[in-house]
């Protein structure tokens, strides 16, 4: 027997069935929504597993490095000097519950939701929740999930973000009835959040049955705005180097990093919208020798928070431009860095 | 190289007709849902995999070249949208890694599906790098020019990584 033949017959019951074609076929050409760049619900055990984290908005008063979600800080393996710097550069937020203006927290059918602390650059804003269950209803399950989510900035929809979220792995619970909720949102086309007011509003906590029927666990709408600021500061190395991938000639034009994510631009001989699905690896390599990032994605120093813009759009020039953008989960020390590898070239940082 | 539009645009010459993207689904779905499924380590992720997959095909189908072929193209965006998956904050780096839980089962019911599993749980073990291209090369029947294109690998590289590969599954290799 082949090795494809005892495989496929060791996973007869994995198959694609009726109600998850029909699932694929609503989300595609069923499906209105064309534009919008990522943002689908993921599955709840996915999402739980999400130790996530998120930036952006950044309230008026200066926080104090004392005041982080330690939460946070351990998804982010942020230790204390990291947490200090973070928020005197302008990268963490620590909510203040004495600004009148923002609504922070609210409360409804015994769940109580609490926006605590952010981290946010220029490409992305994470905002981290805390959750709280003054019913019976606990927090532990994988399956729970908000329903359904909106951001609006200045009271408004924008085109220009997409986000994921979710609640964060079980071991960062506080307790079986409190549990830390991520939104890490993408953003694009130069979009700034300084200065605006953002809006957060969650829908119906669903749970899941063992069928994966959904059901409705508690209902309700919380929602939370506050104003943000953010830093946009980041590094910017020249890269100006061709590279072959895929039989194509790129030229890695430059690379912006922060603690937080990093964005590679590029550009290529290629039609407008032609499909581009590389991801680099990209690699941070420390002045003590540390490699942040593991080419196989499965190193702790490195995380993405996942989204990848990877199509071309033609500039003016008729050239082609690509881009790729990835988050960390490990905050990076972006003084120590000395080389970037990307697809193993290495690019020496002054 | 010129691009040659297939006919099965809609509207805007963007997106593919509900017809083949059923064909695409019952063709090479399961297949899909299975390599995702081995290489995420964990069968809902690899079912929301296979949506996100499939969400690239529709989008992208227009600039997919006639002359290419299908098969490749399709498994590229699918070991892509897992390599994704994995480089996000939610990957559980400690996935599940026996085949028996990751598909539900306590025991098989054949001593060569038990030989299987097996050889699937040391492929679980593999890193990445080595997974995919032994699932690729073994399981989804690719040569090692296709699995170069799939994956963006030279295929003095491929050759590499398959070797190393084997050498952890050298006894079902044999």
């Amino acid at each position: 027997m082949r090795i494809k033949e005892s495989i496929d017959k060791a996973m007869e019951d994995v198959n694609v069935d009726e109600q998850l074609k029909q699932s694929i076929l609503n989300e595609t050409v069923r499906s209105s929504k064309v534009t919008r760049l990522v943002h689908r619900r993921l599955h709840p055990v996915a999402a739980a597993m999400a130790g996530v984290l998120l930036m952006g908005s950044i309230s008026v008063a200066a926080a104090q490095a004392t005041g982080w979600d330690q939460k946070l800080a351990d998804l982010f393996h942020v230790n204390e000097t990291a947490k200090q710097e973070l928020v005197e550069q302008g990268y963490a937020d620590i909510l203040q519950e004495d600004n009148t203006k923002d609504v922070l927290t609210a409360s409804k059918n015994g769940i109580t939701v609490t926006a605590t602390q952010t981290l946010g650059d220029k490409y992305g804003t994470y905002i981290y929740l805390d959750v709280k269950s003054e019913n019976s209803v606990k927090l532990t399950s994988d399956e729970l999930i908000f329903d359904t989510m909106k951001v609006l900035i200045d009271g408004k929809e924008s085109k220009s973000i997409s986000w994921d979220s979710g609640f964060v792995e079980k071991k960062y619970a506080v307790s079986d009835y409190e549990r830390g909720y991520y939104i890490s949102i993408l953003k694009q086309d130069g979009l700034e959040l300084s200065g605006k007011e953002i809006t957060i509003s969650l829908n119906d906590l669903l749970g899941e049955k063992a069928d994966h029927e959904e059901y409705v666990e508690v209902s309700g709408e919380w929602e939370l705005n506050w104003n943000a600021s953010e830093s946009d500061e980041m590094k910017s190395i020249a890269l100006n180097k061709e590279i072959t991938v895929d039989g194509k000639t790129i030229e890695l034009t430059n690379l912006e990093f922060s603690p937080l994510s990093y964005n590679l631009t590029y550009t290529a001989k290629a039609e407008s919208g032609e499909d581009f699905d590389h991801v680099f690896d990209v690699q941070f390599i420390m002045e003590d020798g540390t490699v942040y990032n593991d080419p196989d994605g499965a190193d702790e120093y490195y995380v993405a928070t996942g989204v990848c813009i990877c199509n071309f759009d033609n500039n003016e020039a008729g050239l082609a431009e690509g881009k790729e953008t990835q988050g960390f989960g490990k905050v990076l020390n972006t003084q120590n860095v000395k080389y970037i590898s990307i697809d193993g070239e290495i690019f020496s940082v002054q | 190289m010129e691009t040659i539009l297939t006919s099965d645009f809609i509207e805007d010459g963007l997106y593919i007709s509900e017809e083949k993207m059923e064909q695409l689904i019952d063709t090479y779905g399961t297949q899909l849902l299975r390599l995702c499924t081995l290489y995420l380590k964990d069968r809902h992720l690899a079912e929301d995999a296979l949506q996100e997959v499939y969400i690239n095909v529709w989008k992208s189908y227009g600039t997919f070249l006639a002359n290419s072929n299908e098969k490749t193209w399709i498994t590229r965006i699918a070991i892509n949208v897992c390599k994704n998956y994995i480089r996000r904050p939610w990957y559980k780096k400690t996935q599940v890694c026996e085949v028996e839980e990751l598909l539900g089962q306590q025991e098989s019911e054949s001593g060569r599906v038990d030989m299987a599993i097996d050889m699937m749980n040391d492929i679980l073990k593999l890193k990445e790098k080595y997974r995919s291209v032994i699932l690729l090369y073994y399981y989804d029947e690719l040569s090692v020019k296709e699995i170069a294109e799939v994956t963006g690998k030279k295929e003095s590289t491929v050759l590499s990584l398959l070797k190393r590969g084997r050498e952890n599954l050298k006894k079902y290799m044999e």
